[in-house]
């Protein structure tokens, strides 16, 4: 609990302190205690790591558009400045007209959803976001709103019996040939995405890219910038369950090119699994690893050209032999599968992307009972493409950049740099 | 305005929201001052909402999970602060008026559904969200899964500080509480929210 010391921390500092550190709310002297004690506690730096995730993981959210496109300013469409307040509230249609039909409708919402996917996703950035980070996020913007508008798909709400107890009762589910599907995560449930450092960002050491340095925010506000794309540890996750009363069977996952812009800039990227260089004790942080356990492996290989449409039936390339994620079910071996009714199973698919640089989606579809479902699932949009510059925190322990960190203002312990590789 | 679903909600959305508007016009930090060079009204509002509108329904999307929801009350929070373009026009902050309107919306929306359903006000281990399929949340995110089942002023410090920038006296100021008080909510919020997720990424 919040009013507990943490375990571990020499000055018995609780949750409290550290938020209100994190949040600049203590006094002077408060302050200047946790700052010198801070860099050398692991129970509080693993603490605050938790709370910056909860930062990113919040601002990544991924945000639909609204379904009627974003409103009209209230000013231009003639409403009174003062006066009676009067009921607005509840008027597409309304909006419909305003926007000039429903070609105008598709427009807009076509470029809305593509700003959507990158500033409403993760969030607008504050006030502070700095410039060149604007920027690079207006021309991915730009890019975006050139990939196709995407389907919305049917979906489904399930009882709390049956598919309910695998999957949470809020999950979005798309009825497949019998089966009800969904899609795991925040992303897509990939795993170590990159965070994208603007092309214009000198080649020098930059602060890490987190909340404490609020001017490289915008550096957050991009697509999934190259996440791992693997089965076993990064690939897409199905979960998959027959809510029917019949037996389905699963024959064949089937992941189709959805819609793909290209992406013309450099790409700087920095994984946040490759740590950062704390200048106080010359530490470089870093390290992730580690998989997890669905029911099946499968893989796309796409060419190096493949165009939108490009369509792959994944091969299998692993089942799994220990208890499953979802539990009811074990040991399923390798498609086709067949589920009793009640029965759940994950299906994790991995991509070999095209070699074209460029902002993508995909689509996957499922055989089921012989038939081919149709699209069950987008992934969020990724921005794929090989980094001109990776930005690592081990880069930054180089005899040229140390002098250039020496340069910087007096770091505090909590004070992180990145800096370019290559 | 019209506040859908059973009448003693209504009744009580209204003297709310009555109560909460002269709140504003006094409201600490963001009090009228004279400023040489302010902005003329039509172009602050246009400003405000041109900075805004996508951050205002980003975060009402966080917060209720509802995307017709989430426009609704951004258009509603825009129309609110048109009609007090006057008095927002002298505030320091007019940005923490506009948070604080769509927060008020949010969580009177909140207040709203439970008293129409008659549910516990932000249920407990479930959130409302998740034991009430009528809201149709297409939430498929752990992350907002994990937010949504937050109550909703935890939910509401902890979106505002961490995805829109508020320092935490603007986050009082939204919320209404004082900076003392937001502090320890946004302590709260940030605890809750890690054990809530850790218990759950056992469920995946």
């Amino acid at each position: 609990m919040s009013d507990e010391p943490l375990m571990g921390c020499a000055l018995g500092l609780r949750a409290d302190d550290l938020s209100a550190w994190r949040d600049g709310a203590l006094d002077a002297a408060a302050k200047a205690r946790l700052d010198a004690h801070i860099g050398g506690c692991s129970a509080c730096r693993a603490r605050l790591a938790e709370y910056d995730a909860i930062a990113l993981g919040l601002r990544a959210i991924p945000t639909p558009a609204p379904i009627h496109g974003f409103g009209r300013n209230p000013r231009r469409a003639g409403a009174a400045p003062t006066g009676r307040p009067t009921p607005a509230r509840r008027s597409p249609i309304g909006r419909r007209q305003a926007l000039g039909g429903l070609g105008a409708i598709a427009a807009v919402a076509l470029l809305l959803f593509a700003f959507t996917q990158v500033f409403g996703r993760l969030g607008v950035q504050p006030p502070s976001a700095d410039k060149t980070a604007t920027s690079t996020a207006l021309a991915t913007a730009t890019a975006t709103a050139t990939a196709t508008a995407l389907p919305t798909l049917p979906t489904t709400t399930i009882a709390a019996g049956a598919c309910g107890k695998y999957f949470p009762s809020i999950a979005k589910l798309t009825p497949a040939n019998g089966l009800v599907v969904t899609q795991y995560s925040g992303l897509g449930n990939l795993a170590y995405p990159t965070v994208q450092i603007p092309s214009s960002q000198p080649l020098a050491p930059m602060l890490e890219p987190t909340i404490a340095s609020p001017e490289y925010w915008a550096a957050n506000t991009t697509p999934i910038v190259n996440p791992g794309l693997r089965e076993g540890g990064g690939g897409y996750v199905l979960g998959v369950c027959n809510p029917s009363s019949q037996a389905h069977t699963i024959s064949a996952v089937q992941v189709t090119i959805a819609s793909m812009a290209p992406f013309t800039d450099q790409l700087g990227s920095w994984e946040p699994c490759s740590g950062v260089y704390y200048p106080v004790g010359g530490n470089v942080s870093g390290g992730c690893g580690g998989g997890d356990v669905q029911d099946e492996y499968m893989h796309a290989a796409f060419a190096a050209d493949a165009p939108v449409g490009a369509s792959i039936t994944a091969t299998q390339t692993g089942a799994n032999v220990n208890s499953s994620d979802i539990g009811n079910v074990v040991n399923l071996g390798p498609l086709p599968v067949t589920l009793k009714p009640g029965q759940a199973m994950t299906i994790e698919v991995g991509v070999t992307e095209p070699s074209v640089a460029g902002y993508y989606t995909y689509s996957f579809a499922l055989t089921v009972d012989g038939a081919n479902t149709g699209t069950v699932a987008y992934s969020l949009m990724s921005l794929l493409a090989p980094p001109a510059h990776v930005w690592t925190g081990a880069a930054c322990k180089t005899p040229a950049m140390l002098a250039l960190i020496a340069k910087e203002p007096t770091p505090t312990a909590r004070t992180a740099y990145i800096c370019p590789a290559s | 305005m019209a506040w859908r679903g059973a009448g003693g909600g209504r009744l009580l959305g209204l003297l709310r929201s009555a109560a909460r508007l002269s709140l504003f016009d006094a409201m600490p930090n963001t009090s009228p001052r004279a400023r040489a060079g302010a902005q003329a009204p039509d172009a602050l509002f246009d400003a405000l909402f041109t900075r805004m509108e996508r951050s205002v329904y980003g975060y009402l999307w966080r917060m209720l999970g509802d995307q017709q929801t989430a426009a609704d009350l951004t258009q509603e929070t825009f129309l609110r602060a048109w009609r007090h373009i006057a008095t927002i026009s002298g505030y320091e902050r007019p940005d923490t008026w506009v948070w604080r309107v769509a927060t008020n919306l949010a969580l009177n929306e909140r207040r709203r559904l439970a008293t129409w359903r008659m549910q516990p006000l932000d249920g407990d281990a479930e959130g409302l969200a998740a034991s009430d399929p009528a809201m149709r949340v297409a939430v498929h995110d752990q992350v907002h899964a994990t937010l949504l089942a937050l109550p909703a002023q935890l939910r509401a410090a902890l979106t505002l500080r961490e995805v829109y920038g508020l320092s935490f006296a603007e986050v009082g100021q939204a919320l209404d509480i004082s900076p003392a008080n937001a502090r320890v909510t946004l302590s709260r919020a940030r605890e809750q929210f890690r054990q809530r997720y850790q218990r759950t990424e056992g469920v995946r």
